[in-house]
């Protein structure tokens, strides 16, 4: 089972930006938590979705995060291809959350095009990164592995695929094992037991 | 059921527009329940929603839960009617809405496809079920179950089974059960340090710790029971 795009969307707009508010309101209390006073001029921490929206309306400018800016960016690449382990993303949803704001509002990004290739860059970088890995997850034919780091949608990239071959490298495992059980002329009981139920 | 959780602020509503009593609960209810923010309580759903959409197998409904996000919807979609038209919260309250309203309705679905896909093997649990065990479903959801298997069972009758010779026209649910599957293998990220034994495929058995904040690629069996208890979530 994997996620969709939109559901990964979902997740990412729970991430909090900074607003620089164009209009003023009180504090407005919200189920998701209290979010304001909004004054113009003051930036104020607030939900992607909640920016998105007003960004939409333009009653607002998103200020970009602060690992989405040009410096940023190329300091987490050099990172990222020089560890050999995934290093670990200024957000839990960059691509997400880069994703939605260029979408909306590229305006607001300074240096928008160079930092778009660099995210991918990253993404690229992280994903060659999670071959390998595979690849010696599966020689090694081991039964767990840690994945500290990675983000949802790097999971999403390959998921059903990846959890499904493990799944069925598993059942062919056992399958063996029960075979060879039942040719060592193991008692029946054992090899019932052994069988993939 | 609402009153079971208690809104931490005083204040509420929308901006100040709201009555001040609208999450508020009867003192003689205060002692026992549960404390929780209504933020609090979106968490619990959102992870809830998260297990259920990526575990193979249906998880215990949040039942309480969602009915007390639903009082809240309904409380704040009064205070919002308030607000005029062109008011920028008015956007911002409906959208919220909106989002939480999507949230429930997902998960519902889930599980609803999920008790449709494994409705024998689930009818098999709940009839072999030990009475004091609470059951894998809520009310409602038992009988959509039972509706939906009648349903299935006469649809099955009138459309195969009566052109068939007599001795052919017997259904056998076993036959025809699925079951979710346990051996998936599945990302999670842990919420509290546990550790648990895995199993591989030729028998031979490990000792793993799953230190809180991590994350790991791993078979569902030998952490399901660690997915309701809040332990792992399902990422």
């Amino acid at each position: 089972m994997s996620l969709t795009a939109d559901e990964l969307d979902f997740i990412a707009q729970e991430e909090e930006v900074e607003i620089m508010p164009k209009f003023d309101i009180p504090t407005m209390w919200l189920i998701t938590g209290d979010v304001g006073p909004f004054e113009v001029g003051i930036p104020i921490k607030v939900p992607l979705w909640i920016a998105l929206q007003l960004r939409g309306d333009n009653k607002c400018n998103i200020i970009t995060p602060y690992w989405l800016t040009k410096s940023s960016m190329e300091k987490v690449k050099e990172f990222e291809t020089k560890s050999p382990l995934f290093s670990k993303m200024p957000s839990r949803h960059y691509m997400s959350v880069a994703k939605l704001i260029f979408e909306l509002c590229p305006e607001d990004v300074p240096e928008a095009d160079d930092i778009k290739l660099l995210v991918k860059d990253v993404w690229n970088a992280r994903m060659s990164k999670l071959q390998a890995a595979i690849a010696l997850f599966i020689e090694k034919g081991a039964s767990w592995a840690k994945v500290d780091n990675l983000t949802q949608m790097e999971m999403c990239a390959i998921r059903p695929f990846f959890p499904h071959s493990l799944e069925h490298l598993h059942r062919f495992r056992k399958t063996i094992q029960a075979a060879r059980l039942h040719s060592a002329g193991n008692a029946s009981l054992e090899v019932r037991r052994q069988l993939p139920k | 059921m609402a009153g079971q959780f208690e809104r931490m602020d005083t204040e509420n509503g929308t901006g100040g527009s709201a009555s001040p009593d609208t999450f508020g609960r009867s003192d003689e209810e205060a002692e026992e329940t549960v404390t929780m923010t209504p933020r609090e309580l979106l968490t619990k759903l959102h992870t809830a929603w998260m297990n259920e959409r990526l575990a193979p197998d249906l998880l215990p409904p949040q039942i309480e839960e969602i009915e007390c996000m639903l009082e809240l919807l309904r409380n704040m979609e009064v205070n919002t009617a308030k607000l005029e038209k062109k008011d920028i919260r008015l956007g911002v309250h409906k959208m919220e809405v909106d989002r939480i309203r999507y949230l429930i309705s997902s998960y519902l679905r889930i599980r609803l496809a999920k008790i449709q896909e494994y409705c024998w093997d689930l009818q098999t649990k709940e009839n072999t079920r030990n009475s004091q065990a609470p059951s894998l479903m809520s009310p409602e959801e038992q009988k959509f179950l039972k509706e939906y298997i009648e349903n299935l069972e006469s649809h099955l009758k009138n459309m195969g089974t009566q052109h068939m010779p007599r001795t052919m026209q017997a259904l056998q649910p076993q036959t025809m059960s699925t079951s979710s599957n346990l051996d998936s293998f599945l990302f999670l990220r842990v919420s509290q340090d546990s550790s648990i034994i895995v199993d591989d495929a030729d028998g031979r058995e490990e000792e793993v710790s799953l230190e809180a904040g991590s994350q790991h690629i791993i078979r569902y069996r030998p952490v399901a029971k660690l997915v309701p208890s809040g332990s792992v979530d399902l990422v």
